[in-house]
């Protein structure tokens, strides 16, 4: 019976919108009509047709003459006017509270819009071109590693038709709608910096795309051109980014093409001037220069769009990969070979960690710790504004009564208290949206975003904010006014105010607060270690005052030394790999003896002089003293691999051979390339502590016959006259080459940039919810020291102290505090261990600190309670008893 | 003399013509006579402005199972409407037959 009723009625929600607002008078006729229209609707149309019909036409009757039940009933505006009026008195008694909790909302809105905008900055990422779902990089499989970008078939292979080979055989696939490749000049494949020059002005140029699939390029990407076009003819030629062109031609930006621009001397005319892409794509350039073939790689990124069609991304592997054996035929009978894989556009820059990538990209763990934060701050935001509105009207309670006493429903009270607390949203909005404008670029700079402020004052996101600051404003207000609502007229007119219960939800917030800080407080101290830990305790080799710089060619280098040696402030110079590297190809190895076939090492090569400037120590540099041209030395850890290995002791190895990329057999039958172990050297950090050490195989020669880095030490005093010897050094004998260094301490901080801005993040929210919190906590003691002022002067009249006083009021707290402590240390070591396991290398996490920690946080925010309390109940107790 | 809409005067007309006319008959009433499609919500406009003006008056009645047991606002036109309507009409002939063309 029922089922049939409701398929014969309107869907009853609508029924109650049209009860809800209509005029009780006129509702029997309107719902009559209605429904008998809508009876015959249904006959015609479907259910849901009739149903949508009915919604439209309630809605038609949303005018105020259907309306009058709202409008005079209740009476709704003298009413909003009143509370108006007596929310604003409010504020004005307690200015200080009011502004605190104001400030605090604010503060907490601010956060929240900027962690907001910067998760939708990162997610967004690489979504700027139309059909970004179908855009892939192809990524090579290759040993146990994968590689963001393809080399070459003949890997320094200049011939245009040479680097272009697997993009033409990719082309044939059927599912693959464009192939394009280019090659960034600061990238790990490229690595160098240029001069560029035009309009008689000479300069480092930025990031350098090079591509020779131009137009295949902007099919995919579909940059916005400003003036020409990326392809139309053959030609080489350069395209400017906008920022680019008015550096360049700040006179004449907007008719560029056909002006002649130089990279590296060699000239190009520019074809176009393009917009630059967004700042959260995952590589950047400043010029792009379509050239017929790259120069100075051996490899490119390869990017491909799919035809709408494709649904079976595994398939267009497997063809993509048989595509390269028709270019690569030996590849296919090579076992290290694991195929070519499809990456997509928008996954790249949340986590990608191949080898040589574009850019660093961003861990999404980090993202989530983002949210995460956000998430606390609000939570502590509303927490403290919860916490100090009970407090500012507890001692509105006779006000309540009145109100209730002349004939306010419980609803009436609620509603007034709810329009309070939107109030505050409301006015705090504005405010939070000008704390925005004025921490963005110090947020932009810290995390090296682009967040623009135009994107923040979008109208969509601005409604947007609108809508949380109310929500915000509607949970933070909901218990207040309940509580105050709630009570009976006995309880409120009663002059002794509320009664306290001993576990209210008041004190369950508070508690919550200090757990959250307490939280935050901790992470941030061991995120703090952590950092400190990794870059500069228990290395393993030497980085103070070392320079690394770029250096091609031995007698460049040579002529580079010899300068420099003259200068007494420099130690020493050494060339070859340093320590603080991102991860690298590894090679495949086997141990003399032992079939089994590795892949896990690293070949690493430095002169002697690179080597005892980082410290390293082995007993087989003995042997370059002596005469010998290149030693061949192990880290511990290869060692111990082959301890586990064959249960023989390292030193076994001495003498023995290393057969490295066993897989290729020489015209003379030699098996890979062996080398003769000539000692240890001990464990250091070559690549970041987040990674466990692996083999290390270091070649330390006399002299490098090839060069492509140079490492300097210096005396630290007087840097910036060593500095600037060095420059002029440098482009005494490189004049081509911007002179690019670094020192060890930058260096290894780069291989934790990630970290260093959270830490920086974590650090300052964790002192921002301190401070909101002491705020907070100081409103509150003022309110409840005012409560309590009576039964304090009647204390003091009976001969307390005020130590007992202050003891009093500070026990509620120091209790609360001592039990989120509790709860808190076993959650953040959790948290903090959670992080910490990023890392191969940590520190351990002490409960014991956290503990002192927690301590020290509850010790300041009891000084502020005994401060506010020693202020309130000061002075003379015949003053408070004698007011009634 | 009252003004009057036009649409105030062609429901006005409905509600004449019709046998115990109530919103949503008057509707589709209009909608049959005009070919012009019209919502409830402003036939009701309508009514409670006639109302008002005292050309019709209004009486609930008529329940019946298709309205969900709801009664109907049956609307007649007042004396006073009447008279209105019947002026409205003789000012506009006296105006016809000024003008030739449009002719008898």
């Amino acid at each position: 019976m029922k089922a049939q009723q409701n398929e014969n009625n309107p869907p009853h929600w609508m029924s109650r919108l049209l009860n809800w607002f209509c005029d009780e008078n006129l509702l029997e006729a309107i719902e009559g009509d209605l429904y008998e229209a809508y009876q015959h609707k249904k006959a015609q149309w479907s259910r849901a047709r009739a149903n949508r019909w009915y919604f439209f036409n309630v809605l038609k009757f949303l005018k105020p003459h259907f309306m009058q039940k709202l409008e005079t009933s209740n009476g709704m505006l003298p009413k909003i006017i009143n509370y108006f009026k007596v929310a604003l008195r409010n504020y004005k008694r307690h200015k200080l509270v009011a502004g605190i909790n104001l400030l605090g909302l604010s503060l907490g809105l601010a956060v929240l819009i900027i962690s907001g905008q910067y998760l939708w900055h990162q997610l967004s990422a690489d979504r700027y071109m139309e059909d970004s779902d179908r855009i892939y990089r192809i990524v090579k499989n290759y040993r146990s590693q994968t590689y963001s970008n393809l080399s070459f078939p003949a890997y320094f292979s200049t011939s245009r038709m040479g680097q272009l080979a697997y993009a033409k055989a990719f082309e044939e696939i059927p599912e693959v709608e464009e192939v394009a490749q280019f090659t960034i000049s600061n990238s790990d494949i490229m690595g160098r910096g240029f001069f560029v020059e035009a309009n008689d002005r000479k300069l480092r140029g930025g990031p350098i795309l090079y591509t020779n699939t131009p137009e295949q390029l902007q099919n995919i990407f579909q940059w916005e051109f400003l003036q020409g076009q990326m392809g139309g003819d053959l030609s080489e030629g350069v395209i400017l980014s906008d920022k680019m062109a008015s550096r360049f031609f700040p006179n004449e930006a907007d008719a560029l093409t056909g002006k002649r621009f130089f990279i590296d001397e060699k000239p190009f005319l520019i074809k176009g001037v393009v917009k630059h892409i967004p700042e959260n794509a995952h590589f950047d350039f400043n010029l792009i220069a379509v050239v017929d073939s790259i120069p100075y790689t051996w490899g490119a990124y390869t990017y491909t769009k799919l035809d709408k069609t494709v649904s079976d991304i595994g398939a267009v592997e497997d063809k993509i990969t048989k595509a390269s054996y028709t270019v690569t035929p030996d590849d296919e009978s090579d076992p290290l070979e694991k195929g070519l894989s499809l990456q997509p556009l928008r996954d790249i820059h949340l986590g990608s960690t191949h080898l040589y990538e574009l850019e660093a990209n961003l861990n999404p763990i980090y993202l989530y710790l983002f949210a995460a934060i956000g998430l606390v701050v609000l939570i502590i935001t509303i927490t403290n504004y919860v916490n100090l509105a009970v407090a500012i009207n507890s001692n509105r309670f006779k006000e309540v009564g009145v109100r209730k006493v002349i004939g306010a429903r419980r609803r009436d009270v609620f509603f007034q208290f709810i329009f309070e607390s939107l109030l505050s949203a409301t006015i705090g909005l504005p405010l939070a949206i000008g704390m925005v404008y004025l921490f963005l670029p110090y947020f932009n700079q810290v995390l090296e975003v682009g967040l623009a402020w135009a994107d923040f004052i979008e109208p969509l996101n601005l409604l947007l904010y609108g809508a949380v600051a109310l929500g915000i404003g509607l949970i933070s207000g909901w218990y207040p006014s309940l509580i105050l609502s709630g009570k009976s007229l006995q309880n409120l007119l009663n002059t002794q105010g509320g009664t306290r219960t001993p576990f209210s939800l008041r004190r369950l917030l508070l508690g919550f607060q200090f757990f959250l800080l307490i939280v935050m407080v901790g992470f941030g101290f061991y995120v703090h270690q952590q950092l400190n830990y990794v870059t500069n305790t228990d290395l393993g080799f030497e980085k103070e005052g070392i320079l690394t710089l770029d250096i091609r060619g031995a007698e460049k280098f040579q002529k580079l030394r010899s300068t420099l040696l003259t200068n007494p402030a420099i130690l020493a110079v050494g060339s070859g790999g340093a320590p603080g590297n991102t991860r690298f190809n590894t090679v495949t190895y086997r141990f003399e003896g032992i079939q089994e076939i590795f892949d896990d090492a690293n070949q690493v090569s430095m002169d002697y002089a690179s080597a005892q400037m980082f410290g390293l120590e082995s007993e087989a540099f003995q042997l370059l003293d002596e005469g010998k041209k290149m030693v061949f030395v192990l880290n511990q850890e290869a060692g111990r691999k082959y301890e586990s290995l064959t249960g023989n002791s390292q030193s076994n190895l001495i003498g023995s051979t290393i057969i490295q990329e066993p897989e290729y057999v020489a015209e003379d039958g030699t098996v890979g390339i062996p080398t003769a172990i000539d000692g240890f050297v001990q464990d250091f950090h070559f690549f970041s502590k987040k990674e466990s050490f692996n083999p290390l195989f270091i070649e330390v020669y006399k002299e490098i016959p090839w060069i492509y880095g140079v490492n300097v030490k210096m005396q630290t005093s007087n840097l910036f006259e060593t500095m600037s010897f060095i420059e002029e050094a440098y482009y005494e004998v490189e004049k081509e080459r911007p002179f690019l260094s670094q020192f060890m301490d930058q260096k290894l901080e780069n291989l934790y940039s990630e970290e260093y801005k959270v830490a920086l993040i974590v650090k300052s929210l964790s002192l921002l919810s301190v401070l909101l919190a002491l705020a907070g906590l100081i409103g509150l003691t003022y309110y409840t020291a005012m409560l309590r002022q009576k039964e304090v002067a009647i204390r003091k009249v009976l001969g307390a102290k005020v130590f007992n006083i202050l003891g009093l009021m500070s026990k509620d707290f120091f209790l609360i505090g001592v039990w989120a402590m509790v709860v808190a240390i076993p959650v953040a070591i959790y948290v903090i261990d959670l992080w910490l396991s990023n890392f191969a290398f940590r520190i351990n996490t002490n409960p014991l600190t956290l503990v002192m920690l927690g301590l020290g946080a509850l010790l300041l925010m009891l000084l502020g309670v005994i401060f506010q309390s020693l202020k309130t109940t000061a002075g003379n107790p015949v003053e408070t008893l004698r007011t009634e | 003399m009252k003004s009057l809409g036009n649409l105030e005067e062609t429901v006005l007309l409905l509600v004449m013509l019709m046998d115990k006319p109530y919103g949503y008959a008057i509707a589709e009433e209009y909608q049959k006579q005009t070919n012009q499609s019209i919502s409830i919500s402003a036939i009701h406009t309508v009514l409670m402005r006639l109302e008002k003006k005292g050309l019709i008056k209004s009486e609930m009645d008529g329940a019946t199972d298709e309205r969900g047991g709801r009664r109907k606002r049956i609307c007649t036109a007042t004396a006073q409407g009447k008279a209105l309507i019947q002026e409205i009409k003789e000012n506009r002939v006296k105006l016809w037959l000024q003008i030739p063309e449009l002719g008898q």
